[in-house]
């Protein structure tokens, strides 16, 4: 080995700490002896190291124990996202998109029925369907034999009065049988698809879910 | 290895559900993990929060320790993580933070770094001793996280090249190449120490 100032900086803390081979022990205790610079500055970094042993241990604190174990004590913050947003956000998620289709598509269908139920004369036992393209049948009336054939799309009918979003449109239907004569009365009164509504509904709706979805983005921001 | 034997049966008791186990590995591992985060910080309330959240990370990484490493070992790598994550955080505050804790008032100075108690000094040695100690303590807050740590792990807290090398997570060589540095840096803090009266050295040292 080369013994000179640049081994001995590059071997600093092995000569600090003495933990050199006897052979290169030798050699550095050579050089520094020679050395003013290197054997000032290994006294110092030995000084240093010294001090530094001198500190010694602190003691713990007597809670770090106990903040330990309440903190692990506590149910884990889950922080994957997925875990957190999808069963909060799902259910609203699915309620929105269910009531944006329902209050667009629903109100279209209705109103291409109501359109092609024409107003049937009162006490006559037939009424005229004006079929759409592509529209299932509608419901028919039959008079001889004193029945009323209706299909099941009655049903469908009937149930759209409830629909809270068919607020100004109605469809009714009554049959009343008079002596063997079908009287059938029927009342569509759709007043009138106004888009403007489904819009603000679909808006409202939208903006429900946004303010829901930041106000969970917040949660998860806290926790 | 006795004392292997018992961690890895903490762990395995720890992992079965048995609350009380954790709190065996935190009574075994608290001070040394508490004084590395105190020398690296110099703060005891900051040392408090560092220890607790490396037992807590500890705690929940339990299920991912495989044995590849000695627990011992594995625990301090997480602590000192911990330590320099937040010492990185904190590089942008000023460096006040840091000290915080250690106050002075009057000529000889209320001093909150603690220090280990000198054994059977006289009174000169005693206030010699201390005065050493504070200004290595303060010294020692001055380098760089990076060049901190080495430094704890191996004058205080005592580990050889090889712990130290398996806690930070690189090779023997480089451990002794990151101590020669911080041998050096911590050498300038001082020397840069030494050129200024003794009070002004310790309110300039402690931030101001």
């Amino acid at each position: 080995v080369a013994m000179n100032c640049e081994w001995i900086s590059d071997h600093l803390t092995e000569v600090v700490d003495g933990l050199l081979t006897p052979a290169e022990q030798e050699l550095v205790d050579a050089h520094l002896a020679t050395c003013e610079e290197c054997s000032s500055l290994i006294e110092e970094l030995r000084a240093d190291a010294f001090a530094l042993q001198t500190l010694g241990q602190v003691e713990v604190p007597i809670d770090l124990r106990k903040r330990v174990a309440d903190a692990i004590a506590k149910p884990k913050v889950t922080k994957n996202p997925w875990k957190f947003f999808v069963p909060r956000l799902a259910p609203v998620a699915a309620a929105v998109l269910v009531s944006v289709l329902s209050i667009n598509l629903v109100p279209t269908y209705l109103a291409s029925r109501t359109k092609s139920l024409q107003m049937a004369p009162e006490g006559v036992g037939q009424f005229q369907t004006v079929g759409i393209a592509a529209e299932p049948p509608q419901p028919q009336a039959k008079s001889g034999t004193g029945d009323i054939v209706v299909d099941d799309k009655q049903t469908v009918e009937s149930s759209t009065e409830s629909n809270p979003s068919m607020r100004n449109s109605s469809v009714t239907f009554s049959v009343t049988t008079i002596d063997g004569a079908e009287m059938s009365t029927f009342g569509a009164a759709a007043e009138s698809e106004k888009p403007s509504m489904w819009m603000v509904s679909s808006a409202a709706g939208s903006t429900v879910f946004l303010l829901w979805g930041a106000l969970v983005y917040h949660w998860y921001k806290r926790q | 290895m006795l004392s292997a034997h018992e961690d890895n049966e903490l762990v395995s008791r720890c992992l079965q559900g048995d609350s009380t186990a954790f709190n065996h590995i935190v009574d075994k591992y608290q001070q040394r993990i508490y004084n590395i985060a105190f020398r690296m910080t110099n703060n005891h309330d900051d040392a408090l929060d560092l220890a607790q959240e490396s037992f807590i990370r500890i705690y929940r990484a339990l299920a991912s320790y495989k044995g590849e490493s000695a627990f011992s070992t594995w625990i301090h790598r997480i602590a000192s993580n911990v330590c320099l994550d937040e010492l990185r955080k904190k590089k942008r505050q000023p460096l006040v933070a840091l000290s915080t804790d250690a106050t002075m008032s009057g000529e000889e100075g209320e001093y909150s770094i603690e220090f280990a108690a000198g054994d059977e000094d006289t009174p000169e040695q005693h206030l010699l001793r201390n005065e050493v100690r504070r200004e290595i303590a303060l010294a020692l807050s001055q380098v760089s996280p990076e060049h901190r740590i080495v430094l704890v792990l191996r004058d205080i807290q005592g580990y050889s090249y090889e712990e130290m090398a398996e806690i930070i997570g690189v090779n023997v060589g480089t451990i002794k190449s990151r101590l020669n540095r911080a041998r050096i840096a911590l050498r300038e803090v001082l020397r840069a120490a030494e050129h200024l009266p003794k009070q002004q050295r310790l309110s300039v040292q402690k931030g101001g």
